[in-house]
């Protein structure tokens, strides 16, 4: 039987994580593969960025950023791939929704005929969690914002003095103290502004438009509550983690511009009734809605340029201001 | 928006307001405040921002503690509590933590908190239940408004003055009869001051995160010399026979001619496995040391040659105590180790087996016969038979 190399490599992977979580533990094992690793990294950074940690967070996370692109690209891929799908299910389900056995094996006809794997966003995604993890506590265990912080970290710390020497780091840049949060009486609130606003712009540009309402829905309050939630949890967490998300969130943006142009950026939601979806005129909307998805997903795969971006964007601009006529 | 979607949005609210105040209670300080003791009198710091004092009580009943006063009162949140650490903080009503172990001398208590305030205490005004500060029975807090920064060390009196460093990077010379500044300007290092100082012969010695151990004028607060390590100094000074040793985070144990600021001739400084924190003990002509890398390290005073050695199940970073020739350490391994000065060879440990207290950093005090060890995690205050380690008393230091 002939395996793919990405297949093999990916085995292999998974194996050494078993051998070596049975080896140190899970968190163990964790700690030994990812996070000591990025933690020693990222002092050795500061070191090169002459003791400045904010360049040194701001370095780590391009680096792991750009690393993490392929993974990233192709999750974004099949998300894209698997919403164009989403009429055709949705078809399936009507027509199959009482035979479960046969619903599965339509189901995985289409994503045969489709090409789409449906794992294909959930492998990426799981492959990057662990290491944003790894990166996230990293910074936080590097800036030691407790004097246990600091001497928990001895153990972490390889045995080479240029590093071991390097702690404690000092935590300021510009006008904030990376171990504190940004907030009066020394701060000025404005990390979790712009760790809300960032993420609220890479929201609202990855979110795929749709026609169903229920995931209108879903989308619109994804596009709130996540940068409403990590601009609340910046209140209290240190500003070099602050800083961390708003550095990921704009190469996010400059990602996903590269692929879908600002997407949904300047675009308002259509309000779709639900009825509307039911009727011949709705499902051809959605048709449409999932004709410029896998327009766009053509353009990801062939590279093609910008002009044609432009056209996705106006055609997408078009279909909405169609949809308003239409509700 | 729907009624429902908007009922769901305000909660997801509440819960991100809720959650952004207690998602960094793992980062909260804890604390690690030892006993201190004057005559029957016990003193302690506490991780909720508290000093308590007990009475030791010695009758043919046994031995027992009994709690005497609080500061601030049962009852009161502690010190810091309104600053209330960080922004939309859960833990801001508790106070914040005292590290500083207090220094007594004449029945007055001298602490700094977290927070940046130095305090003076009067026993018999905080037994009467007094407001803070009784100015005429020698109560003060420095500064009068704001902060200095972060205290994590503890304070030193010698000859009316006291003596504390602060993370802001200065050292503080506070004359003690009236809690005002003795110097001109505090001492100025190029970092934090962890360090808890040494006050020998009208020099004060500090260490800073600067990686310089800071030798100055106790009366004048000038400079008389400075020797650079390769990191960071946390650890107390100690001086014997003319020599300071100290260790630092370069993972190595100085010795400095405490006259000249010189490393110290014919002493090899003593490489270990990971940063030194603690102070060290001298027993004769011998050094001992905790060290973050598990062991604890008995080295010859002059030379700097390794005696004995002997390994604990946890870094070593609290203060040791001294009782006979018995040493005694605290180890993270939530352990009190008791050795033979002479030989490192273990004496006793405590708790026995599988029990175990929290991470011991908080300094060991030893005396009359007995150990007393604060488990600041658990809140719980200990005494120790010296010789065979048994628990003599426990109370807890919560509220």
């Amino acid at each position: 039987m002939k395996m793919s190399r990405n297949r093999l490599i990916l085995i292999l992977a998974a194996a050494a994580l078993v051998v070596l979580s049975f080896t140190y533990g899970l968190i163990d094992a964790f700690n030994l593969v990812l996070l000591d690793p990025f933690l020693n990294f990222l002092i050795l950074l500061n070191n090169l960025f002459f003791g400045n940690f904010g360049i040194a967070i701001i370095a780590l996370t391009i680096m792991v950023r750009l690393l993490m692109t392929p993974l990233t690209l192709k999750q974004q891929r099949s998300t894209k791939a698997m919403s164009t799908l989403q009429p055709k299910m949705k078809e399936l389900q009507k027509k199959y929704g009482k035979d479960a056995q046969k619903l599965r094996q339509e189901t995985a006809k289409l994503y045969k005929e489709s090409g789409v794997n449906p794992m294909g966003c959930l492998l990426p995604m799981l492959i990057q969690l662990p290491i944003w993890i790894a990166l996230y506590r990293s910074i936080l265990g590097a800036l030691a914002a407790t004097p246990e912080a600091l001497l928990g970290l001895s153990d972490k710390l390889y045995s080479v003095s240029s590093i071991y020497t390097a702690v404690p780091l000092n935590p300021n840049f510009l006008w904030l103290n990376l171990a504190q949060p940004d907030v009066p009486p020394n701060g000025y609130f404005i990390l979790p502004v712009l760790v809300a606003a960032s993420m609220f712009v890479l929201q609202k540009m990855s979110t795929v438009p749709t026609a169903d309402p229920q995931q209108q829905s879903t989308n619109k309050m994804m596009i709130w509550m996540m940068p409403l939630m990590f601009g609340f949890l910046t209140l209290a967490f240190p500003s070099g983690l602050a800083l961390f998300w708003i550095v990921s969130n704009i190469i996010g943006i400059i990602t996903q511009y590269f692929i879908t142009g600002w997407g949904s950026l300047f675009v308002r939601t259509p309000k779709v009734p639900a009825a509307q979806v039911e009727t011949p005129e709705g499902a051809a909307l959605e048709e449409k809605l999932a004709a410029e998805g896998v327009e766009q997903q053509e353009r990801i795969t062939h590279g093609k340029s910008r002009d044609k971006r432009k056209d996705g964007r106006r055609s997408r601009r078009a279909g909405t201001r169609k949809t308003r006529r239409k509700s | 928006m729907k009624p429902k979607v908007f009922v769901l949005f305000v909660l997801f609210l509440g819960g991100c307001l809720l959650l952004s105040g207690c998602v960094g209670l793992n980062q909260q300080p804890i604390g690690w405040s030892g006993p201190a003791v004057e005559g029957d009198f016990l003193y302690v710091g506490t991780a909720g921002g508290k000093v308590i004092s007990y009475t030791l009580i010695d009758v043919s009943g046994g031995k027992y503690a009994t709690e005497r006063w609080q500061f601030p009162p049962k009852g009161e949140p502690g010190l810091g509590a309104d600053e209330g650490g960080s922004f939309l903080s859960c833990s801001g009503a508790m106070g914040s933590a005292i590290y500083s172990t207090t220094f007594v001398a004449n029945g007055t208590v001298y602490f700094g908190d977290y927070d940046g305030t130095v305090y003076a205490l009067n026993s018999s005004s905080r037994i009467a239940g007094h407001s803070f500060p009784q100015q005429l029975a020698g109560e003060w807090d420095y500064p009068d408004e704001g902060v200095i920064g972060n205290i994590v060390g503890s304070p030193v009196v010698a000859d009316g003055i006291l003596y504390i460093g602060s993370s802001d990077g200065n050292l503080y010379a506070i004359e003690t009869a009236t809690g005002k500044l003795a110097w001109d300007s505090p001492y100025v290092t190029g970092d934090q001051i962890w360090s808890t100082p040494l006050v020998h012969e009208g020099v004060v010695y500090v260490g800073s995160f600067d990686n310089k151990l800071h030798a100055i004028d106790a009366a004048a607060g000038t400079p008389v010399w400075e020797f650079e390590a390769g990191g960071t100094i946390t650890a107390t000074p100690l001086i014997h026979n003319g020599t300071i040793y100290f260790g630092s985070f370069d993972r190595k144990f100085h010795a400095v001619d405490a006259s000249t600021g010189q490393a110290k001739e014919g002493f090899v400084p003593y490489a270990a496995g990971d940063w030194f924190w603690g102070k060290a003990l001298a027993y004769d002509d011998t050094i001992i040391v905790g060290c973050m890398d598990n062991r604890v390290y008995a080295l010859d005073a002059e030379s700097g040659e390794l005696k004995w050695e002997y390994e604990t199940g946890g870094p070593v970073s609290g203060d040791p105590a001294m009782f006979g020739d018995l040493v005694f350490f605290g180890s993270n391994d939530g352990k009190i180790h008791a050795l033979n000065a002479t030989n490192g060879n273990g004496i006793w440990i405590y708790p026995h087996g599988e029990d175990y207290f929290g991470p011991m950093r908080s300094p060991l005090y030893a005396g009359e016969g007995e150990v007393y060890t604060h488990d600041q995690q658990n809140n719980k205050l200990y005494s120790l038979g010296a010789l065979d380690g048994r628990e003599i008393w426990s109370v807890s230091t919560l509220d």
